[in-house]
């Protein structure tokens, strides 16, 4: 609003359409993919890959139906187990990350550089190269076929790029703001729970819907320590749709691909606002 | 901006996040907050359980050879001389790999920071707008993301449609070596949603009073952008950096998906760790492979040793 | 004190979240992990069909056989052999695994499967099976997989295509000059709308087919078993092809792969003729397309002259020798390769039943499908027309794959001469297959 205030009426509205034009030409190419997905899904087998043109000639649902129970159990069973791992997640990143974080961006204490580089330096290793070490640790442990694996590094704040995340955003926060609270009385502890936590809002948002997408999507830790059909995931069992040894359906895969998303999107759809809306910041200078 | 008092002045003026100096000892005169190691508790339970041994096997790994189906044997130094002496795969995927980071990491962060700047205005339907330009994001490495990249880049694809309206005659830009990388560099560009909500959270961290005190003083939007958004947003970009290049050393799923694994054609999308994949898992050669983790993490390492260097004469931090 | 206060609260919260969280996680989350001890387990890949079947049937032998529980986990192809290398490196893998002809070399070389020969011939019954097939399950005379379908190599046709331009099919009698004439008219009666053929001079199945017809195979005891010449003369046919548009150009090969199905030439009408593994006949191919497919045998050199095609095995089961049940997955085994329960239920999922005890069952039912009968068929013409089988590939036949793979690529793109690729493939290849 502010920003706009002193252009006059006339180009203020011809600037809103110009970005609703950009936007919106924008928005074309980001949903092509997606078009093409739902389209796809209603079409016959032999229909999807010979046509370029996105939309099908009739909405029959059979695909979904047809793909939904082509497993045993069906897809009700593995939304259930998706959701409960990536919000076992959530709430593992959101506390243990921002913990962390705190005592890297405002707290002193011996080693503190030498911790940080391990911290960032624990990411530079490609997982490829750690899975056997950490399935060894992780079947000593008896963890395997549990969903311990997936869920308790998150409580254990190993996702370096959420801590860094947010000692960057701490960073941002005026210093000045812990030192009033410490001439009031307030020790560190009080200083996060009462200046830092409520004004990291957008990224611990920001985090909790990234753990969330990237814990849902994350394909091959759940391949790797669920074996079983009842404790499978969405993005597992939709893999099993496009099989180079037998019978493929790609009429059900786009189908079923298409449902994956909505959880993820509807997080994101409502999260996002809160990023943005969140929490104002008014009231704090520099 | 900051005023610096007393208090905050030691450990202010060190920058936390620099990487990584010689061990350090509390300097006499020093703070020490001995409840960081509570907050620092389950971090530290995790480093110990489950981050340090994983990270070790690894490092032993790469001595050895091991085929995952027996023992591994030591093998010295031999996974690490044979990388740079006798691969010439090895070699294409680091050259494959430099080409991809040099070329997605300033585009990405450009074309994210710019939309969300333009996502950011308090204009109607932006949060429908943020949504449809995370979608992409969301599909992250499915399947149909190998269909539809070839859909659009395949000789009948849809980019050769369009071409062709314009009565340019195109070919197959998926699977021609020397087009295959930019079209998976154009992928990545086009998935440019997690920078684009950080940097839309970090301009929301951003006091409004700043610009409205910019425009007081006469400053357009352009100006705005470049002394209030920009200087605030330092450390949120450098973040983004930091974090873009570590990723983009280590994609692999878009090379996978699109390539079906093999990196091809004729290895013109061999990513790094695409390769390195193939060598543990495809050719059971996990000791060679975890060579090559660990080269891995040494250029990364360095890459962010120099950001982090550079970062003390662009990076602006409120805590100062 | 406000701050000890919060921050013993604090530490409860702390407390709570680390401990508590994945406790809760630990408990009965996953059921199936308790009664995964003390059974058998049983791995497979495949399509939810196949995987869906194969746990039925490990449901059915649970329930006629009071004293085992089998536990089944299926996987989708592609990350099965990331999955079983992973679960053999910790050695948590299943006790009966589902392995395919590439790895048996693999696995078996490393001593990571059992020897079935202690099983043979009380517990596990190999006469019904097929003895071609058997061969290929055989390390060092020894068997370690029992052959549970059967798959052939044949060369598909657009029937649609043909009879629209007026070509004949291709007889079963064709030669490889046939196989060129024809690609050729298809290019140029199609007013060069698309072109002959696909491209296959990359891909190991289809060069073994060629070879074999020449009396040579790709490996013999661990080392490559063909000459530079023939290599050369493979390259070449498919150089010459490709420059009349006999065969698919370059960029099209590169961007369709065996077994990713849309990207098939066939499947796209960019070409008419294309190799087919018989049981991805139906879901691979024709259930991707309107137009008709039809299959023949591979051609041969001379007329009347040797065929290269031969049975192949789509998958073999093995034990772990790591396996605490070994007794009972042997049993396990026999009842799925040789059980009329199994046949029954399998029908022609990964092709004919390799027992013929199995296909005596399938073809006693009067119920076969179309696509059933026409893989019935081709399946018979290609046992009659097969020469003897291969042995099992070396260990690191993969890894040569992925080099034929991008050596074809290189002279398709002119990055090199023929004559320049196919000793650096030579080498590569006996550099590779040495463990180097």
């Amino acid at each position: 609003m502010t920003t706009l205030q002193h252009a006059p009426a006339a180009r203020r509205r011809t600037r809103r359409w110009l970005t609703h034009l950009a936007l919106i030409a924008g928005t074309l190419v980001m949903v092509y993919p997606l078009l093409w997905m739902v389209g796809g899904s209603f079409k016959d087998e032999s229909d999807i890959f010979s046509q370029l043109n996105p939309f099908p000639s009739s909405l029959d649902p059979r695909n979904y139906i047809a793909g939904w129970t082509a497993t045993d159990p069906t897809f009700t069973r593995f939304y259930v187990n998706s959701t409960l791992i990536a919000v076992l997640a959530v709430a593992g990143n959101v506390i243990a990350c921002t913990l962390t974080a705190y005592a890297f961006a405002r707290l002193e204490f011996r080693g503190k550089k030498v911790f940080f580089a391990i911290m960032l330096g624990s990411i530079m290793l490609p997982a490829h190269a750690l899975l056997i070490p950490q399935y060894v640790l992780f079947f000593h442990l008896g963890w395997v076929n549990t969903y311990l694996p997936l869920v308790v590094p998150k409580f254990l704040a190993t996702d370096a790029f959420f801590i860094f995340l947010m000692v960057q955003f701490i960073r941002t926060i005026p210093r000045t703001l812990d030192e009033a609270a410490m001439i009031d009385g307030c020790g560190k502890v009080r200083i996060f729970s009462r200046i830092i936590l409520p004004l990291t809002g957008p990224v611990l948002i920001t985090t909790a819907i990234f753990t969330f997408i990237w814990t849902y999507n994350d394909f091959f830790s759940q391949l790797i320590y669920l074996s079983y059909p009842s404790s499978e995931t969405v993005p597992v069992a939709l893999r099993r749709f496009v099989d180079a040894t037998g019978d493929s359906s790609y009429g059900q895969l786009l189908a079923m691909s298409v449902l994956s998303l909505v959880p993820t999107f509807i997080v994101f759809l409502l999260a996002q606002r809160r990023i943005v809306e969140g929490i104002a910041t008014t009231g704090l200078k520099g | 901006m900051s005023t610096s008092t007393e208090i905050s002045a030691p450990a202010g003026r060190e920058p936390t996040a620099e990487v990584p100096p010689p061990p350090t000892r509390p300097r006499p005169g020093r703070r020490t907050d001995r409840v960081a190691y509570l907050f620092l508790l389950p971090w530290f339970a995790g480093l110990l359980l489950l981050t340090a041994a994983p990270l070790l096997g690894s490092l032993y790994l790469s001595f050895t050879k091991f085929n995952l189906l027996q023992s591994p044997t030591w093998n010295g130094f031999g996974n690490y001389v044979k990388l740079f002496t006798d691969d010439p795969r090895y070699l294409q995927s680091l050259k494959v790999t430099f080409i991809y980071v040099a070329l997605t990491v300033p585009l990405q962060l450009g074309f994210a920071l710019a939309v969300a700047v333009m996502l950011n205005r308090p204009m109607r339907g932006m949060a429908l707008y943020r949504s449809i330009y995370y979608i992409p994001s969301l599909l992250g490495g499915s399947v149909a993301i190998a269909v539809i990249w070839g859909q659009l880049f395949d000789d009948d694809g849809v980019l050769n449609a369009f071409l062709a309206f314009f009565g340019v005659g195109g070919r197959s830009w998926i699977s021609n070596p020397d087009t295959a990388l930019y079209t998976l560099v154009l992928l990545n560009i086009w998935q440019f949603g997690s920078p684009m909500v950080i940097f839309l959270a970090g301009l929301k961290q951003i006091p409004q009073e700043l610009y409205d005190a910019a425009s007081v003083d006469g400053a357009n939007a352009w100006r705005r952008f470049w002394s209030v958004t920009v200087p605030l947003l330092t450390p949120i970009i450098f973040f983004n950096v930091v974090l873009q290049i570590i990723q983009a050393f280590q994609a692999f799923t878009p090379a996978y998906v699109v390539s079906g694994g093999s990196g091809g054609p004729s290895d013109s999308t061999l990513f790094y760790t695409l390769y390195l994949y193939q060598q543990g898992f495809t050719n059971l050669n996990m000791g060679y492979a975890s060579a090559m983790a660990w080269v891995l993490l040494l250029i990364i390492a360095i890459f962010t040793l120099i950001n982090f260097g550079l970062a003390r004469r662009w990076v602006y931090y409120e805590d100062r | 004190m406000t701050t000890d206060l919060s921050r013993r609260r604090f530490l409860q919260a702390g407390l709570a979240a680390g401990v508590l969280a994945p406790l809760l996680s630990a408990c009965n989350l996953d059921p199936a992990a308790k009664e995964a001890k003390n059974s058998v387990r049983f791995s497979s890949y495949g399509d939810p069909t196949k995987l869906g079947l194969r746990s039925k049937l490990a449901d059915q032998y649970t329930s006629s056989h009071q004293s085992v529980k089998m536990v089944f986990e299926g996987t989708a192809t592609a990350e099965y052999w990331d999955k079983l290398a992973t679960q053999m490196a910790g050695g948590n893998a299943p006790d009966v695994i589902n392995i395919d002809a590439p790895r048996i070399g693999q696995y078996g070389a490393a001593g990571a499967l059992q020897s079935l020969q202690k099983y043979i011939p009380d517990t596990i019954d190999t006469k019904p099976i097929d003895r071609n097939l058997l061969v290929q399950g055989q390390l060092k005379g020894e068997q370690f997989g029992i052959p549970v379908a059967m798959s052939t190599y044949s060369i598909g046709y657009d029937v649609t295509v043909l009879d629209q331009l007026g070509l004949e099919h291709p007889q079963e009698t064709w030669t490889w000059s046939d196989y060129a004439t024809l690609a050729n008219q298809i290019r140029l009666k199609s007013g060069k709308k698309i072109y002959g053929a696909e491209d296959p001079s990359g891909d190991t199945a289809s060069l073994q087919i060629f070879l074999r017809g020449k009396g040579e195979d790709l490996y013999k005891d661990g080392a490559l078993a063909f000459t530079d010449a023939s290599l050369t003369e493979w390259f070449e046919y498919w150089a010459a092809l490709r420059a009349t548009g006999g065969t698919i150009p370059a960029d099209i090969a590169a961007q369709s792969k065996y077994g990713d199905w849309p990207t098939s030439p066939l499947v796209k009408k960019q070409a008419a003729l294309a190799h087919i593994q018989t049981p991805n006949l139906k879901g691979g191919f024709q259930d991707l397309t309107k137009n008709t497919i039809d299959i023949t045998l591979p051609p041969r050199h001379t007329k009347g002259g040797k065929c290269g095609t031969f049975p192949a095995p789509s998958s073999f089961l093995s034990l772990n020798a790591k396996s605490q049940r070994q007794d009972d997955a042997a049993a396990f085994i026999n009842w799925f390769a040789n059980g009329a329960d199994a046949a029954k239920t399998l029908r022609l999922i990964s092709g004919p039943p390799a027992s013929a005890a199995g296909r005596d069952v399938l073809l006693k039912g009067s119920d076969l499908s179309a696509s059933e009968k026409q893989v019935l068929a081709y399946t018979d013409l290609a046992l009659k027309n097969s020469s003897a089988p291969p042995q099992a590939s070396p260990a690191a036949s993969t890894a040569v794959g992925d080099l034929l793979l991008k050596v074809s690529q290189d002279i398709a793109f002119n990055k090199i001469s023929i004559k320049q690729a196919v000793p650096k493939f030579m080498a590569d290849a006996g550099k590779t297959l040495d463990g180097k």
